[in-house]
């Protein structure tokens, strides 16, 4: 929750979500729909003054990492869970040369420098980056998709288990991004990573991610393994995203813009959030909110009142 | 129609450094020859650094060319006004790409519009306030609700539809939009895009769409044309389905299939990686993109291949191999 001027602002309401081992899940929504706000959730630390009101988070099956003290939290950072931050070319330190950030990064976890650097080294090469170039430099001397590959390369230095990554590649160039995407996939795969892959993009996110979540003003609309959720969106947010994305090839007329504004998250309709842009709006939308429901049978889950898992089954 | 001959933008940087002062030029534009026709759309494509936004830059008469020339209807740049009574303010207008930028954050938008229409005499005073209107109610904005605020009031898709209907304040005849949907919502894109069209459309207005995205490059030129940049250059041009379906530069090809697909509705096609990542100079000789060519060979760095219309009518590539290189996209096995 945000407290502002006009009134305090729910940035996220009631958002669970189980991220497995090796499993990579991508959250997608647009700017005011609450993504980065659940990111900065999952490190406790949402800007000031925002704060947590509710809820709870489980890193490995332990208890609730909200409680925990800050150094033990601390302990956890990087270690287990490592952030890739939104426009993270940005987090290097300007004045210190890539190789002194990470011995600094040795140093608050009291570990030995020559061996991180060896480790630094080797991610280096996956990243398809000169490692003696990439340490010795100042971030100013790499281009803005190298220092975005060596924020990566940080952020899996002390060999987490889960990596969040907050719109990575938004600020890179689209050769630059497929490079950083194709690097992912693979350091995924070869390490047994664990992803949170957020951003605005549902293009970017399909080809990296298992399982979507998809949000609008602050709550989770759709879930589902992806391929499922881009194919069929059973959510009319999801279809509108999607159809807003005009295609490379075929039919270009499909294509429309979801209309009206996003939400304010200030002046929330009672009943559905998205009921003002959606074309299938009913009496019920206006009056009741929708509870997520899961069709156990395609592992898919919506918030929509015209979402009936039963009628789904039979229809397909 | 605008006529862009050997154009050239070169931009100098002083280096310090331990051995003296020396002068490192870049070249942003390169030589490059351009016919945009009256009521044209053309989508620039190109990574950054490729030199698209300088290209609209001095198309918009906003930096001068370091070398050749830009004629309106064979009327050269410097004698517009004198010719045609009008500044080249009034021929192109450009559309900026950050709309949080591009809008003074202490003046409320009534006189973002006044200024440009009195000063450039387009209305009587008496009909600023409903020149205005008809201005916003263009792009799709409801004038009681933006009219008395201040740019931070408005959401970043409102304020990209008031810088273009501000470019519309001085009834320009041809439009630059320089990536002027990149820092919307996905969701809200097409709307804007759909207004800038028919804008232009209704008009006739020339709009040349600047963007590093093809999705976006072809929504927009969907019946013109798209010219793929590279480091100052135009390695590619043609209508827009022609260049999307059958490609020829290698790297249109890098650069089409690099966009992320929708996994599950689209497939992806022929994958086409360069050998670097990053876009490295180029020496005076030889094609500009030989060093991160997967396919140069000792002629590519050593002559630089003309732009030259490879498929007739009008589809033309600057690469040694362009035709034995071309692949075609079958359509029908694409679902």
């Amino acid at each position: 929750m945000f407290p502002s001027e006009v009134g305090t602002l729910k940035a996220v309401e009631d958002v669970s979500f189980v991220v497995h081992a090796g499993e990579s899940i991508g959250i997608v929504g647009e700017s005011g729909s609450g993504k980065s706000t659940v990111a900065f959730a999952l490190f406790d630390s949402v800007p000031a003054p925002g704060e947590i009101a509710q809820g709870e988070i489980h890193y490995f099956g332990q208890s609730n990492f909200l409680q925990w003290p800050e150094s033990k939290q601390r302990e956890v950072f990087w270690q287990k869970v490592a952030m890739v931050f939104q426009a993270a070319q940005n987090t290097l330190n300007p004045l210190l040369r890539i190789r002194q950030q990470i011995l600094d990064i040795a140093d608050a976890h009291d570990m030995d420098g020559t061996r991180i650097l060896r480790t630094a080294r080797d991610l280096c090469t996956t990243m398809y980056l000169d490692p003696d170039r990439a340490l010795n430099a100042y971030p100013h001397e790499l281009s803005g998709g190298m220092k975005q590959r060596v924020s990566i390369a940080l952020a899996l230095l002390l060999n987490p288990a889960l990596v969040v990554l907050d719109e990575p590649t938004t600020a890179l160039d689209v050769i630059s991004q497929a490079s950083v995407l194709r690097i992912l996939n693979d350091v995924r795969k070869s390490r047994q990573l664990s992803l949170v892959f957020i951003t605005h993009d549902v293009s970017v996110v399909s080809e990296i991610v298992d399982r979507v979540i998809v949000m609008y003003a602050g709550r989770i609309v759709e879930t589902g393994p992806v391929r499922q959720v881009i194919q069929q969106p059973k959510h009319p947010y999801t279809r509108g995203l999607l159809g807003s994305i005009p295609p490379l090839r075929g039919d270009l007329s499909q294509t429309r813009a979801l209309s009206g504004q996003p939400a304010n998250l200030l002046h929330l309709p009672a009943g559905c959030p998205f009921q003002d842009r959606c074309p299938d709006r009913f009496e019920r939308c206006t009056v009741e909110t929708p509870v997520i429901v899961k069709d156990p049978a395609s592992h898919r889950e919506v918030a929509c009142h015209l979402f009936h898992p039963e009628t789904e089954e039979r229809a397909q | 129609m605008i006529a862009v001959k050997q154009l050239s933008k070169t931009f100098t940087a002083k280096k310090k450094g331990g051995s003296g002062s020396s002068a490192q030029t870049v070249r942003a534009v390169d030589a490059l020859d351009l016919t945009w026709e009256k009521d044209e759309f053309i989508a620039v494509v190109g990574e950054s650094g490729c030199g698209k936004s300088t290209l609209g830059r001095i198309l918009a008469g906003l930096i001068p060319p370091s070398q050749g020339s830009i004629e309106l209807d064979n009327v050269p740049m410097s004698q517009v006004l004198s010719q045609r009574g009008r500044p080249w303010s009034r021929v192109v207008q450009l559309i900026p790409q950050d709309p949080y930028a591009a809008i003074n954050p202490v003046r409320k938008i009534r006189s973002l519009f006044r200024d440009p229409l009195l000063y450039h005499h387009r209305v009587a005073k008496s009909q600023v306030d409903l020149r205005i209107e008809e201005l916003l109610a263009m792009v799709g904005l409801d004038p009681k609700n933006v009219l008395d605020k201040y740019p931070h009031q408005l959401s970043g898709g409102q304020r990209q539809r008031v810088v273009v209907a501000r470019a519309m304040t001085v009834d320009p005849g041809y439009l630059v939009a320089d990536e002027a949907v990149s820092m919307v919502d996905v969701s809200l894109r097409i709307g804007i895009m759909d207004h800038l069209k028919k804008i232009s459309t209704e008009r006739q207005l020339g709009l040349l769409f600047i963007t590093h995205d093809f999705r976006v490059a072809r929504y927009i030129a969907q019946n013109g044309t798209i010219a793929v940049m590279y480091l100052g250059r135009v390695v590619e041009q043609g209508p827009s389905e022609e260049i999307l379906g059958h490609p020829m530069h290698p790297y249109t090809q890098a650069l089409l299939s690099a966009v992320p697909i929708l996994e599950g509705r689209e497939e992806r096609v022929n994958d086409v990686v360069p050998l670097r990542y990053e876009v490295s100079a180029h020496g005076e000789r030889g094609c500009a993109f030989a060093s991160r060519c997967p396919f140069a060979d000792q002629t590519c760095r050593e002559t630089s291949p003309p732009l030259t219309i490879v498929q007739a009518p009008d589809h033309s590539v600057a690469c040694h191999y362009a035709e034995s290189r071309s692949v075609v996209i079958d359509r029908s096995q694409i679902s």
